[in-house]
């Protein structure tokens, strides 16, 4: 299929996080990053990452590339190169996650890596980044926010900086992975597309004693960088 | 309206030694068979019992799109009294049926196809039914994403445009049935399975289940994919051969598509849910089958027709791939009505891949049958007997899946 003819160039298509119509009723301004229609913010950047600082802020960063690595004899100390993480969720199961601009190269490693399997231990890679929504929850009282929720040890020696865990959360399988913006603690939660929205407000609802707000991707480049 | 509620939506009830009506199917027909014996004839001992759970069968499976531009005279005054239908349902059950009137194109690439589609335009004009042929300007103009250059292998040259026609959440009409006919006192089993009928002379006298025997007045069989069998089952033959039709979803994307795209030259028909999603529709596969799984030349057709249309999906991943059992007639149309065979069996099948289009207009004009024991004009062309009586009502035509 050639791509010469104008009306798919002049109108390309976004994808969507399960989470756009969610954000899009909290008053986020959307607007395209790597191909996505993401929220950009939700009024000032400045502020909605001010209040991560201060306290929790929510924010949906489904649109990172996942890829499901299956791998029976995948060798603990795996690791791809550049800002890919390797979340080991079970026995010969990982998420590797990392950002959209890595996506290519991430891919083109776990490429490589299958084709030079042997054949008695065979690796499978999928690309599942549709099939997941993610939430960043960031902030000091990130923590607090899922203690309301699950019954999760999160002490820095049960989940380090780079770690992960599964839970349910309020009847949902989520798994916590824990990676920390610098100088701020923070838990990707990543849950089936189809609980999304159900997992948002969850959250949202948990965080509210502790006044969270969500942010925007800028906010999140202003934290990033911080 | 109520868009989400924490209440139970039907409850579950011990089956009862008999009652007025049986029907047997719970999907979309059973229930709004259901839903107008109760609603305007006041019949409400009723029980509807299903195999599986609600929208287990094809009305969980089909690619929700509504329409009335069929070819037929009958078939466009019966599928435009469907429709009319639809777009007071919301109201009627005081839930959202999220029922878009996006419009419908149905695309001609060839002049053979062209002029089938001009045929199809002067019909449905002579009934009432908005319908008309627009050129590659207008198309453009509805779908700026469409490719109308000269590009593809098949260019679009025209299409045959239905403003009424458009998408609904097939799940929320079952589920708003179920819990009108609940409201009623209709009974819903669910998990309850027909093993066989108990027939005396003329007549059904019980229906056999895996939770027991229910004698009753009048028996419906209102189910898709199996119809055959169950008529078996009573001793009635019936002309109709089981195909599974494949369709996708994709991931969401940014809403662009705000029409049902239909092309029976590609063989394929694509829309875009509230959610974002892409469901892209197949030809029915060309095999008789109950298989209800997806299978990797249809995904592969369904893809490369779909980016016939729209390139800019070249990207776009697929997220889930199903089938449903399509009951599929001679003549292409159902068969509605008593039995020759039997005096209180009726049917309500043999809906091919049109079904969930005209489950309204069929429940209500059965409804009125059984009720007034006289077959509304309506749905009198579509009689079970007219196979024998060689009066086919052909229309093979009006869908863009190649029968």
């Amino acid at each position: 299929m050639t791509m010469s003819n104008s009306s798919a160039v002049q109108n390309p298509v976004r994808r969507r996080s399960p989470l756009a119509e969610t954000l899009e009723a909290l008053g986020a301004k959307l607007g395209d990053a790597h191909d996505w229609d993401v929220a950009l913010s939700f009024g000032s950047p400045n502020e909605e990452a001010e209040a991560v600082r201060q306290s929790v802020g929510l924010t949906d960063l489904s649109r990172i590339p996942k890829f499901d690595l299956r791998a029976r004899n995948l060798d603990p100390a795996f690791a791809l190169d550049g800002d890919a993480r390797v979340w080991r969720q079970r026995r010969g199961q990982s998420l590797v996650t990392c950002s959209p601009e890595s996506r290519a190269s991430v891919a083109a490693q776990l490429d490589h890596y299958a084709a030079s399997a042997a054949e008695s231990s065979p690796v499978y890679v999928s690309d599942v980044t549709p099939v997941y929504a993610a939430l960043l929850l960031a902030g000091p009282r990130g923590a607090a926010v899922i203690r309301k929720l699950a019954d999760l040890d999160l002490s820095g020696e049960a989940l380090p900086n780079l770690a992960c865990t599964q839970t349910g959360i309020h009847h949902v399988y989520a798994l916590v992975a824990r990676e920390d913006l610098p100088s701020l603690r923070a838990y990707l939660i990543f849950t089936g597309r189809e609980y999304a929205e159900w997992l948002w407000e969850t959250v949202m609802h948990a965080g509210h004693e502790f006044g969270m707000q969500p942010f925007g991707s800028q906010a999140h480049e202003i934290l990033g960088a911080s | 309206m109520q868009l989400f509620s924490n209440g139970q939506m039907w409850r579950s009830h011990e089956l009862k030694p008999s009652y007025d009506v049986a029907i047997v199917g719970a999907g979309v027909h059973g229930l709004a068979t259901a839903y107008y014996l109760g609603r305007l004839f006041g019949i409400r001992k009723i029980a509807l019992l299903d195999k599986g759970y609600l929208g287990y069968g094809a009305s969980g499976r089909n690619t929700a799109i509504l329409r009335s531009n069929y070819r037929t005279p009958e078939g466009v005054r019966f599928y435009n009294a469907a429709l009319k239908l639809y777009e007071g349902l919301s109201a009627e059950l005081e839930w959202n049926l999220m029922f878009s009137q996006c419009g419908h194109l149905t695309l001609g690439h060839t002049d053979t196809a062209v002029a089938g589609l001009r045929v199809r335009a002067e019909t449905n004009q002579l009934l009432g039914v908005d319908s008309r042929i627009i050129g590659p300007d207008e198309i453009q103009k509805l779908v700026p994403h469409i490719d109308c250059s000269s590009a593809p292998r098949y260019p679009i040259m025209a299409a045959l445009y239905h403003p009424p026609g458009g998408i609904i959440r097939h799940d929320a009409v079952v589920w708003g049935l179920a819990r009108a006919c609940d409201r009623m006192g209709i009974e819903i089993h669910t998990r309850t399975e027909v093993t066989g009928f108990r027939v005396s002379g003329r007549k059904v006298e019980s229906v056999i289940t895996n939770r027991g025997e229910v004698a009753a007045d009048t028996v419906v069989n209102a189910t898709a994919g199996w119809a055959s069998t169950i008529c078996k089952m009573a001793g009635v033959s019936m002309p109709i051969v089981s195909h599974p039709l494949q369709a996708c979803v994709t991931e969401p994307l940014k809403p662009f598509l705000n029409a049902v795209i239909v092309s029976a030259s590609l063989h394929v028909y694509v829309n875009q849910t509230g959610r974002g999603e892409l469901v892209i529709g197949s030809e029915i596969d060309p095999y008789q089958s109950y298989s209800m799984k997806g299978t990797l030349p249809t995904l592969e057709q369904m893809a490369s027709s779909a980016l016939e249309l729209f390139p800019q999906l070249h990207h776009i991943r697929v997220l889930r791939q199903w089938a449903g059992i399509c009951d599929m007639t001679p003549d292409f149309a159902p068969i509605i009505g008593r039995c020759e065979e039997l005096d209180n069996f009726q049917v309500d099948v043999g809906w091919g891949t049109y079904g969930f289009k005209a489950a309204p207009a069929a429940g209500r004009y059965l409804a009125e049958a059984i009720a007034t024991g006289k077959t509304p004009d309506i749905i009198a062309p579509f009689a079970p007997d007219r196979f024998r009586r060689r009066q086919l009502v052909g229309e093979k035509a009006a869908a863009a899946v190649s029968h």
